[in-house]
């Protein structure tokens, strides 16, 4: 073992420390869930002390339990192992109790009656995440690894499919949204999926166009970062009376629905921010390839094709997957502007809710926009680092 | 005066330095030579208190460097790096003013010092002053920062194989003006390398490190002569009198007197180092050569003179 | 030659910011002239000016949300950033670079919209929002742009005799600077961008007028709060992007 790891694994200690730390102040914290008498109410809260009963006890033990193993002279493995199980545990417990305290509020208040995840649950979310972030960083990296990971958000998926958290509002919300979440789901998918299938060509497009002649890069990049500049809603806008007027003068495009508002603007803007990512790395990777490499290629008597397929496209994939989840984990993030202008997609519930004060609402648009970036983000991350096991030392 | 007594440095276990004692007498320049590994630059870094030994003490002019604030120390020292260490975002004359900025002198003072230094290491202040380092050549780069540690007139130059990423060419002529410089300054240098020809040409004395131990600490001839140990002569291998003879120039030794004929025989100036006359010899496939001062022929040189000259001690004074 | 096509780069700039900034000040402050200009663009409308606010008040709002919400985080993020590379801070390093790639996950608006049940409407949860939002990518950049700093000029600037602070204030800031500034704009366009949003927890800024033309079908509305919001962005880009003289030519 190296020094370098040696005291990334001392520092790491000091970072759990301060996620057990953290879980214990939101564990203390005032307002841990939100109760309201209906569902646009402003709210009271309650902190998890109060609403976990002796479950609390439980949290509050793991993270003690998680900041004595930090602090333990424990081989790094089952310490690790421990730490990140005991960290990853006091959310799912505290959520699943929050369940339980909902269901019952629910039949003393009646059906009008919400309890939401308030900052004490969201903060010890986040204790979580600094605790299994510091525990994780003592095992080798691996399936055991991403298990402890990603374990937590297993179990909160676990609770909400096993239906222990039906009486949260935001599933409340859920329940009264149903058939409409499936479709704005889908279509939120759909306008990333459209923006970044354009992005991407375009990206790759211009990314070789600016690698190969020169001359044309700072026209391209010159173009894309105004284009990236532009505020969102006053791109949209500029568009809105162009696409009016397109769709007044050909009654084809009226009829494949693209007018001022509706999916049309939005996928133009979003495929708009997406192509820089995309052709910004592109053009890195292609030009920050080793000339050396190519000449060897050829020397050795590759064709212009295989230098390409063998050589070139190898080497430079991961680069462009790279600027690909950027722009994913931009675009997924930036769909929700389509619920603002008659585009639907999840976006819809964040803005209902907002103009509601209704946080239940929002979160039901916002917890699943933040669960598919993530799931890009990881995902390609993890194509990305599969593609480059050459770089690893040996 | 620099002393080194017992100095040990230990990284989790492993004894980069393994007590060590040296001696830098005022005004030599002493070149730590080694294999990589050999714990060279720790030795040098713990001077300037860049590093503190795990036990051992140096002492500066008598004065224990721990005792020391290691900043004021350091001001008190000129550095020079391997990758030169020029700040990007300074010119180059701001580079060369950092010391004397950092010790408070006033402007003018800075100024006209700074027009001194560049021209010392050859390059025109004119020219050059205003350009940023990323503008300069290796070599220019590498005479800045030896201006640069020169600014501020200290005593004591530290240099860290400051050559060793320019072009053999350049490098070749950084060593000489190195020594041209050295001759006049008279600092007391410690230099780091791991290339004995420039070990031999510039080091007044040389000390030989393996694994964290001094081997030999002594001139280039007298390691030639009388290797300590086995180490020390492999180190140097068969032809390392081929290399210390780079230190004599034909003036120093004595010639043969001109014979008849001479006048036919291939001319040498005498400023020539030994080196370059024997390769005169074999190039030219002369039996000797007429050596010449101010275009006037005093003695000739051949094989007796150059094996006469070796049979006695020097003391290497070409520059 | 080389001084020439350096001083032309810094002309064109210059000139890039000057006409920004004047497009910027005259749709704002000549409300008749741009009046006139809507008209031409939307000949169709019977209103062109938004008539809730005045442009001067709506960019008023618009440049307080954003340089407010800037200032802020840049305070914040430079701190956070500073205080992951001091010798305590370090263990938290990996930590902050983590965080702040998955705070890019969660969509701005999002961040304002679930704030006001805390804060109320106004421009309270957009100032808070987009400081929580820019904290993280600036304290990046600090991160990122001293770790560039090669080492062997920060082991001459120890080894000529400068104090810790001397290092940090001439050698290392400098040289971090192009980074630092780079994630300031990042920010400051992000925030530009984001304070049009604002409009929808009635914040005010630009977005207002734009939203209203959505809602009214009013094509001159959009374009009122369109316009000077891409000038003012794009002026923002420009003003922040720049190249340290040391690395020029």
């Amino acid at each position: 073992m190296s020094r370098t790891e040696a005291s990334l694994h001392e520092r790491a200690r000091a970072v759990a420390v301060s996620g057990a730390v953290l879980g214990i102040v939101a564990a203390l914290a005032p307002f841990g869930l939100v109760l309201r008498q209906t569902r646009i109410d402003r709210g009271a809260g309650v902190s998890l002390v109060d609403a976990l009963g002796a479950w609390w006890w439980a949290i509050v033990a793991c993270w003690l339990l998680v900041a004595l193993l930090a602090r333990s002279r424990l081989p790094l493995r089952p310490r690790g192992v421990a730490a990140s199980l005991l960290s990853g545990l006091a959310p799912v417990l505290a959520l699943w109790q929050a369940g339980v305290f909902a269901a019952a509020y629910a039949t003393k208040a009646g059906d009008l009656s919400r309890v939401s995840l308030g900052p004490g649950f969201w903060l010890t979310a986040a204790a979580a995440y600094v605790a299994v972030f510091a525990a994780t960083a003592w095992l080798e990296p691996g399936l055991l690894r991403a298990a402890l990971s990603y374990g937590p958000f297993a179990g909160a998926g676990a609770l909400v499919a096993g239906g222990a958290l039906s009486d949260l509002g935001i599933l409340k919300e859920y329940a009264n949204n149903a058939d409409a979440f499936g479709k704005q789901f889908a279509l939120h998918l759909g306008y990333v999926g459209a923006s970044v299938a354009v992005g991407l060509a375009l990206g790759l497009a211009l990314g070789l166009l600016a690698a190969r002649r020169p001359a044309s890069e700072p026209a391209v990049f010159g173009a894309l970062n105004v284009l990236q500049v532009l505020p969102t809603l006053a791109f949209i806008g500029l568009l809105y009376p162009v696409l009016t007027r397109l769709s007044e003068r050909a009654p084809v495009l009226a009829s494949l629905g693209v007018r001022g508002v509706g999916w049309a603007p939005v996928v133009i803007v979003l495929a708009a921010y997406a192509v820089y990512p995309i052709a910004r790395n592109t053009h890195a990777a292609l030009t920050s390839l080793d000339p050396a490499v190519i000449d060897a290629a050829r020397g050795i008597g590759m064709a212009p094709v295989q230098v390409l397929a063998r050589v070139e496209l190898p080497l430079a994939t991961p680069v462009i997957l790279a600027g690909l989840r950027v722009a994913l984990v931009q675009t997924t993030a930036g769909a929700i502007i389509a619920g603002l202008v008659g585009g639907g997609g999840l976006g819809t519930f964040v803005f209902l809710g907002a103009s509601e004060t209704a946080s239940d609402l929002m979160l039901l648009g916002v917890v699943p926009i933040v669960a598919l970036a993530l799931t890009f983000d990881r995902g390609l991350s993890g194509i990305e680092t599969a593609l480059t096991r050459w770089k690893e030392p040996a | 005066m620099i002393e080194i007594s017992g100095l040990t440095k230990e990284y989790g276990g492993h004894r980069a330095v393994d007590g060590l004692d040296l001696t830098v007498a005022s005004g030599e320049l002493t070149v730590l030579l080694g294999p990589s590994g050999a714990g060279k630059t720790t030795v040098l870094r713990c001077i300037n208190r860049l590093i503190e030994p795990t036990s051992g003490t140096v002492c500066v002019e008598g004065v224990d460097v721990a005792t020391l604030d290691p900043v004021e120390l350091r001001r008190r020292m000129g550095y020079v790096i391997q990758n030169v260490g020029l700040f990007p975002n300074m010119t180059i004359r701001e580079n060369v003013a950092a010391v004397p900025r950092l010790l408070g002198w006033d402007k003018r003072r800075i100024a006209e010092r700074i027009d001194e230094m560049l021209e010392l290491v050859g390059l025109d202040p004119e020219r050059y002053g205003g350009k940023y380092p990323r503008q300069l050549s290796g070599g220019e780069a590498q005479r800045v920062g030896v201006a640069r540690a020169l600014a501020a007139d200290p005593p004591i130059l530290l240099m860290d194989e400051p050559f060793g990423a320019v072009d053999p060419l350049t490098r070749e002529r950084l060593q000489r003006e190195m020594r041209h410089l050295q001759a006049r300054l008279r600092k007391t240098v410690v230099f780091v390398t791991h290339d004995i020809d420039e070990a031999v040409l510039l080091g007044d004395r040389i000390a030989l490190m393996r694994d964290g131990r001094l081997e030999q600490h002594d001139t280039p001839e007298a390691l030639w002569r009388r290797p300590a140990n086995e180490f020390v002569r492999r180190f140097f291998g068969e032809n390392l009198g081929l290399r210390v003879i780079i230190r004599y120039c034909l003036a120093d030794v004595r010639l043969k007197p001109l014979e008849e004929g001479a006048t036919a025989l291939p001319r040498i100036d005498a400023g020539v180092t030994l080196k370059e006359a024997l390769a005169e010899l074999v190039g030219r496939r002369a039996r000797a050569l007429a050596v010449v001062r101010d275009g006037a022929p005093i003695g000739m040189f051949d094989f007796d003179v150059l094996l006469a000259s070796l049979a006695e001690e020097g003391d290497g004074a070409c520059s | 030659m080389r001084a020439r096509s350096v001083d032309r780069q810094a002309l064109t700039r210059w000139l890039g910011i000057a006409a920004l900034a004047a497009a910027t000040a005259w749709m704002t402050f000549d409300a008749r002239g741009f009046e006139r200009l809507l008209r031409v663009l939307a000949p169709g409308e019977t209103s062109w000016l938004y008539p809730t606010k005045p442009l001067t008040t709506l960019m008023a709002e618009q440049i307080w949300l954003a340089a407010a919400a800037s200032a802020l985080a840049t305070a914040a993020g430079f701190a956070l950033g500073a205080l992951a590379l001091t010798r305590f801070g370090i263990a938290f390093r990996d930590l902050v670079l983590s965080a702040g790639s998955l705070a890019q996950t969660v969509p701005t608006v999002a961040l304002m919209a679930l704030l006001v049940p805390l804060t109320g409407y106004g421009p309270e949860p957009v100032i808070i929002a987009l400081t929580l939002y820019g904290i993280l990518p600036i304290a990046l950049n600090v991160i990122s742009g001293i770790e560039s700093v090669p080492p062997d000029v920060r082991d001459a600037a120890t080894g000529i005799g400068m104090r810790r602070w001397q290092r940090v204030i001439r050698v290392e800031l400098p040289l971090a600077w192009p980074v630092i500034v780079g994630g300031i704009k990042n920010v400051v366009v992000i925030n530009v961008s984001a304070a049009t949003l604002g409009a929808v927890v009635a914040a005010g800024g630009l977005g207002m007028p734009i939203l209203a033309g959505f809602h009214d079908y009013n094509d001159a509305y959009i374009l009122q709060g369109a316009l000077p919001s891409i000038a003012l962005a794009l002026l923002a880009d420009r003003l922040l992007t720049v190249r340290p003289r040391w690395e020029r030519g």
